[in-house]
């Protein structure tokens, strides 16, 4: 194992050539409400000419942090306390700021993680582009400049140049807006381009194309890269190095095939193992483990057959039927100032879910899969068609019968932070839906339940008395799974509840899940974007596009022949992490 | 170091470095800030509470030997005014008119409009539509045509002022609590008590109003100092509090009848009575919004 | 949506306010208390003759007629005869309406110039003393009343000073433009005092937020210098809400001029509504009343289709 005091002063060169950057010690700090903190505390690594590194880690780890102090572009509270960046040797902190900025652009170049807000929504494309080509070479004429942007946007793959650069970004789709910003960052050859989480953003089938591209034009313009990412399958597909960073230090660093295959530290292989993958669920049973999420040989061997997942037997009888159901939406009409205009987000839609099992439904931002929860959820009323919950129609049924249902099925949410009350305590938020739907006698009987329910998801009873914003990211989905498992529902409806978590988290949360659902019985109608969390939860999968469901099949046979080409679009845009040395 | 721990816990992720939109005042400045707002505003009330007692003369009692006395005269501290009243007494007696008109109008204000924005954040879109639209109209339209109108209709005096500042004051509060409404309702938490079983009274009362309170509050304490300025003016004007009674307002238009002669106290000392209680209410207002932001607080290791 | 459909779009629904700004001012004007007519004319006239007086004013018909006939009144019949002064309404504002007018423009001239000159210089130094300084300013600013700034300022500036005039449009014998300006600067400084500190805060909040934005930290990354930035990026990003702001705001300016019309004797329509009210002179009141609300209409209209104009989201088809 490599010691991570020595990481930390001094890497061993990569090659006999000297690198492309140099980063030594570099500490930032952060002052916040008079207290300082260090956000990156002595960090160093280099970048070879032409190589991808990868700075790897979940969120608050500093590698955001890292890549602002390359570009000198870290927020007004934050200053670099010590240490040198070095770019071809000539150290980039050292130089007063106006040299600094004159790395920028020419010699560093940056996108950035959300292309949907890094262009001016104020001028065109074009203008945008000129605009830096002109800055990088100010002798060029307005029509070169026209020239070389057209160029530039058929090096990212835009085929049509002329409607790109006449468009304002809002009328361009996320995919594209990076690959504009991505020639906006690269039409200068710098000699370093930083990808600051540049696909996160993105739809999964997207991600791949950016990726892609990242790579034929740093190859193209010789550039190095430095890719900020919280994914291992972004670190698989695409770096040769990789550094993992957690609390401002670099734990590991190494060739990305040996971190991959082959952690040394402790924090690198539970972060990796902590990512679900496709294939890993028949993996661990062919190891005869059982289905979690973990490093394996952390794992219990299966002790019950049901461990096992996909040979569960789902009891008899569908818990959920859906016949038919579409959703439109009117948005505009009298006083909004807007035209009245309807759009179907949700499309005739019919699938049914067993007593027991976990379906899986799947699908890209906009397929309307949120608002197919909430439908189910009853949180909105259906357009057309029919939902029977296990034999009650629910979906045209009065306010007072459907309330009568509500504690049989319930939500949990994407985002815990915003489907807790932020100002009522959390044990509140538990009793208050026990003492409406009279399932609890007392608040003392509450009070109780609110502690079993606590200990089901693994926190201690004084949360109880904690407002939301007093716990972690984690802790909230937990209070959001406790408050939706107090009212003994059958059917708890999750919409992408690990989305807005760090990989470790979500490894605790599904596996927490996972244990939850062989303890209290339930059925599981997952939602998500992520085809590898759902093929490792579920037992059916459906997939859904443009508000309509394509098809619905069993998760073994996810890679079948048959599929329908959208599932496999999704199933092609999943990076897996290579571990093959 | 605890934070950092915390936030690899997981929290969203986002950029983590993000700088916060406002260099965050320290927080000591902030609470001498309440502290001199609370001190201010205290003593002023207590001493319009008091005026009969504390007042050393009566407010309208003429004394045609003793006009325009300067400051510091003796027996007339802040002087005397055209008709040798005393300017002290009236600023205390004046204080409690203006006071008195400002809270009444202000609260009702709030409540009005408070009430108005959860009607509309709670309604359907047509329903939202027509009420934000109608503010839309009054927020932009020139209160004192309102003003001037109403003192047709129910001849000058408080009442107008009051009328005229409700009118005044309820668009901007609708607006700012109405946005407050629609952040918290497109709030997941909202549809997490629908699911969980809650009617729209408790949603409304039991989870969105413990969220939008202390705006409201905040912003109605920042009103009553807006109002106040408000109020002096159209008193000023002579469609407001009329005389002989002693209001900052009046004093104002009187004193500018006698500023031409050079006399710039009799005016100069109820503007700047107004203006201090303006002040201490907004600093006020200003405070309390750093008090109730729970975000503020500490959180716990 | 072109920008024409959404300008046509925004003409149709100004038809439905008139209406109701027309209705309201109306019913508001038939609330007046007492016998307007009689306290006018009871001294002078018998009561055969104030009844003939009413006749003429349509009194004896039912509301609805009356109000159609004040409306014809105001296409064809100049708003009707005022009771005080027996001549058309219009024709007795009018003067005073273009008088309005020029302070009016000049406040806001002066709010726009002010406003945003405070707003940046507060905003591009965010956080520093210079900032901390103007929001000192636009705070304690905030709070002053209208009516006592402009006797402050007349004091100061014509009194001790005795560089402006104190009060009216004109000297005395009329003076051509120069004169007029000399006139305008303390009372449209007055009348421009709350809505120029409002954009200034708003001014500063833009740059603020756009400062922070994810697009300029594009631009910063490829090396733009800041200049450029915030006179390109950030001057046109703000542009719209600063044009919004200022038409919002215009309601605030007229309430501020008409306050600044009493202080400095300006003979304006604000004179003329504030006159009407001891008079109970309501047809001349609802005159006015139409005359400004039109006014405002026009602004907010002109303020839409500016705001329009420059959101690049409406401006394809």
């Amino acid at each position: 194992m490599t010691d991570v005091a020595s990481l930390t002063t001094a890497e061993p060169a990569a090659s006999a050539t000297p690198p492309l950057l140099s980063v030594r010690d570099l500490a930032v700090e952060f002052q916040v409400d008079g207290e300082v903190h260090r956000a990156v505390d002595g960090i160093a690594f280099d970048i070879a000419e032409g190589e991808t590194f990868a700075l790897v880690g979940e969120s608050g780890s500093g590698k955001t942090v890292t890549a602002s102090a390359i570009i000198g572009l870290l927020p007004g509270n934050a200053r670099v306390a010590s240490g040198s960046i070095a770019l071809q040797g000539d150290e980039i902190l050292a130089q007063g700021r106006p040299t600094a900025v004159r790395f920028r652009g020419s010699r560093i170049g940056m996108i950035f993680q959300n292309p949907l807000s890094s262009l001016d929504p104020s001028f065109k494309i074009g203008n945008q582009l000129r605009e830096i080509i002109g800055l990088h070479r100010p002798e060029t004429t307005r029509r070169q400049q026209e020239e070389t942007a057209r160029t530039w946007l058929g090096h990212v793959g835009i085929g049509d140049a002329d409607r790109v650069l006449n468009a304002y970004p809002h009328e361009l789709s996320g995919g594209m807006r990076q690959r504009v910003m991505l020639a906006l960052a690269s039409l200068s050859q710098p000699a370093l381009l930083i990808a600051d989480e540049p696909t996160t953003s993105l739809d999964a089938v997207i991600q791949q194309q950016i990726l892609d591209l990242l790579k034929s034009v740093t190859t193209e313009t010789g550039s190095s890269l430095l890719i900020i990412t919280h994914d291992f399958g972004v670190v698989s597909y695409i770096a040769d190095r990789v550094a993992v960073m957690r609390a401002g230090r670099i734990v590991e660093l190494d060739e990305r095939d040996r971190v991959l295959s082959d952690p040394s530290h402790e924090y690198s292989r539970s972060l990796i193992a902590a990512v679900p993958e496709i294939g890993a669920r028949l993996h661990l049973r062919e190891l005869g483990l059982v289905n979690r999420l973990g490093p394996l040989d952390s794992l219990p061997p299966a002790t019950r057959r049901r461990d096992v997942g996909r040979d569960t037997v789902p009891r008899a009888g569908d818990l959920l039927r859906l016949n038919d159901v579409s959703k439109e939406f009117v948005i505009g009409g009298l006083g909004t100032g807007l035209p009245r205009r309807r759009f179907s987000a949700v499309d005739e839609v019919s699938l049914s879910i067993r007593r027991g099992e976990v379906f899986g439904l799947i699908g890209e931002s906009g397929s309307g899969k949120s608002t197919l929860a909430r439908l189910i959820g009853g949180l909105h009323p259906v357009t057309s068609g029919t939902i029977a919950f296990d034999g009650h129609e629910i979906a045209n049924l009065s306010k007072r019968r459907l309330r009568e249902l509500r504690p049989r099925f319930q939500f949990v949410f994407q985002d815990a932070t915003s489907s807790l009350n932020p100002r009522i305590r959390v044990g509140e938020q538990i009793v208050r839906p026990l003492l409406r739907f009279g399932k609890a006698a007392s608040r003392k009987a509450a009070a109780a339940r609110v502690r079993e329910v606590l200990g089901l998801v693994n926190l201690p009873d004084s949360y109880a008395s904690r407002f939301p914003h007093e716990l972690s990211g984690g802790q909230r989905q937990r209070i959001g799974i406790a408050r939706a498992l107090a009212l003994e529902p059958d059917l708890l409806i999750l919409d992408e509840p690990t989305s807005a978590l760090d990989v470790s988290t979500q490894a605790t949360i599904l596996n927490l899940l996972l244990d939850l659902k062989d303890e209290l019985d339930l059925t599981y109608l997952f939602i998500g974007h992520n085809l590898a969390i759902i093929e490792f939860l579920c037992d059916r999968i459906g997939v859904l596009d443009n508000g309509a469901l394509l098809e619905t099949f069993d998760a073994t046979e996810l890679a079948a022949a048959e599929r329908h080409p959208v599932t496999k679009a999704l199933l092609g845009a999943v990076l897996p992490i290579d571990r093959e040395p | 170091m605890a934070l950092l721990e915390r936030e690899a816990d997981g929290a969203t992720p986002v950029r983590p470095a993000q700088a916060p939109r406002r260099r965050p005042r320290s927080r000591r400045r902030r609470n001498t800030q309440v502290t001199i707002a609370v001190v201010i505003i205290a003593v002023l009330v207590l001493v319009a509470l008091l005026a009969p007692w504390i007042a050393p003369y009566d407010p309208l009692q003429a004394d045609g030997a003793n006009k325009y006395l300067p400051l510091g005269s003796d027996g007339h501290l802040l002087g005397t005014d055209d008709q040798g009243r005393d300017i002290l007494s009236r600023l205390i007696w004046g204080g409690r008119t203006s006071l008195l008109v400002a809270f009444i109008a202000s609260f009702a204000a709030t409540v009005i409009g408070s009430a108005l924005a959860l009607v509309a954040g709670f309604s359907g879109d047509k329903m939202a539509g027509l009420i934000m639209r109608t503010i839309d109209v009054m927020f932009a339209f020139p209160v004192i045509i309102i003003a001037v109108v109403f003192a047709l209709v129910f001849d000058p005096g408080a009442f107008v002022v009051i009328l005229s500042i409700i009118f005044a004051a309820v668009p901007y509060v609708t607006r700012v609590v109405f946005t407050e409404v629609k952040q918290q309702r497109g709030r997941e938490y909202i549809e997490a008590a629908e699911s969980l079983g809650a009617g729209l009274p408790s949603i409304l009362f039991r989870e969105v109003l413990p969220n939008v309170v202390s705006q409201i509050v905040v912003y109605g304490t920042g009103l009553v100092g807006g109002m106040i300025v408000f109020s002096s003016s159209l008193s000023a004007l002579g469609i407001g509090v009329q005389p002989p009674t002693a209001d900052w307002g009046r004093m104002i238009s009187e004193g500018a009848k006698v500023i031409i002669s050079g006399n710039i106290y009799v005016a100069l000392l109820p503007g700047l009575a107004v203006l201090l209680v303006a002040l201490a209410f907004n600093w006020l207002g200003d405070g309390l919004r750093d008090v109730f932001d729970p975000h503020q607080r500490k959180a716990r290791p | 949506m072109g920008t024409l459909k959404h300008i046509s779009w925004r003409l149709v629904n100004v038809v439905p306010v008139l209406v109701v700004v027309s209705v309201l001012t109306f019913v508001l004007g038939h609330l007046t208390p007492g016998d307007p007519i009689e306290a006018q004319f009871v001294r002078t006239h018998t009561a055969e003759q104030i009844d003939a007086i009413k006749l003429s004013y349509g009194l004896d018909l039912p509301v609805w007629r009356q109000y159609l006939n004040w409306v014809g009144d105001l296409f064809t019949a100049g708003g009707g005869n005022s009771i005080a002064q027996g001549r058309e309404v219009f024709s007795i504002l009018w003067p005073a309406f273009v008088n309005t007018l020029i302070l009016t423009v000049a406040g806001v001239a002066i709010c726009v110039v002010f406003g945003v000159l405070i707003g940046a210089v507060a905003g591009l130094n965010h956080g520093r003393l210079l900032d901390r300084l103007s929001m000192l300013v636009v705070q304690v600013g905030s709070n002053l009343s209208v009516y006592w700034f402009g006797l402050v300022l007349i004091w100061i500036f014509a009194l001790r000073l005795q560089w402006l005039p104190v009060s009216g449009m004109e000297s005395r014998g009329g003076g051509g433009f120069g004169d007029l300006v000399a006139h305008l600067v303390l009372p449209g400084f007055s009348a421009a005092l709350i809505a120029m500190l409002v954009l200034a805060r708003f001014t500063r909040l833009g740059i603020v937020q756009e400062s922070n934005s994810d697009y300029v930290r594009t631009f910063e990354s490829q090396g733009l210098p800041r200049r450029r930035i915030v006179g390109k990026h950030i001057g046109r990003n703000i542009l719209a809400p600063i044009v919004n702001i200022t038409g919002l705001e215009i309601g605030t300016l007229i309430t501020g001029v008409i306050f600044v019309e009493s202080v400095f004797n300006w003979p304006g329509i604000g004179t003329q509504l504030l006159n009407a009210v001891y008079g109970k002179d309501y047809v001349l009141i609802q005159g006015g009343v139409v005359l400004v609300a039109m006014c405002y209409l026009v602004v907010n209209l002109l303020t839409d289709v500016v705001v329009d104009v420059l959101n690049p989201r409406l401006r394809r088809a």
